[in-house]
């Protein structure tokens, strides 16, 4: 995101794992793990740069690589200690009708795919000179 | 189109239905409490992304 941008936008991840992709529940376990750890932003940016190599020791490669306490990742892994919260997102994934991914939602509007970084930089200017009018 | 009324009339209920879409842009209300985000936590412009990461 551009440096103008910087402080003015922020990015809240809800999990949307897919049923029949084999490591989606595990990387959003990674990633719910890697928050409660405090490093969620590390995390997530490493799942999507290693993806779609999300099985389970590539992920406690990861939790390794960002100084994680691994035994304490593994265990939240085996035990699927994120289910609450990626059980929580899925379900209100599933009242909005979601059923592709990415979806956005940008103060509220709705987007649905990828999109390019402009596309978001419109949009969001947009919306800071809403919010400005007020 | 002979009749420029017409033209007029169509012109018309074109512009009233382009800005009913436009002021019809459905907002969400999303809860965000307890997700993990990144960024400023009072940033004005708040998105909110499911993701799956594989």
């Amino acid at each position: 995101m551009a440096k103008e941008l910087e402080g003015k936008v922020k990015l809240v991840i809800k999990f949307y794992p897919y049923r029949y992709r084999d490591y989606a529940r595990i990387a959003a376990e990674a990633a719910v793990e890697a928050w409660k750890q405090g490093k969620f932003a590390e995390m997530h940016e490493l799942l999507i740069k290693k993806s779609p190599r999300l099985d389970r020791e590539s992920l406690i490669s990861y939790a390794k690589e960002l100084n994680l306490d691994v035994e304490k990742f593994t265990k939240a892994l085996d035990n699927q200690e994120g289910a609450s919260i990626i059980e929580r997102d899925l379900k209100l994934a599933k009242e909005l009708d979601l059923y592709i991914t990415p979806a956005f939602y940008i103060n509220g509007v709705k987007v649905l795919g990828v999109r390019d970084s402009d596309y978001f930089k419109e949009i969001i200017l947009k919306e800071l000179q809403n919010v400005k009018k007020k | 189109m002979k009749n420029p009324r017409s033209v007029l009339l169509i012109l018309f209920i074109l512009i009233i239905s382009a800005a009913s879409s436009f002021a019809g842009e459905q907002r969400y209300n999303l809860p965000v409490e307890n997700s993990p985000f990144i960024g400023n936590a009072n940033a004005p412009v708040t998105i909110i992304e499911f993701i799956d990461y594989q």
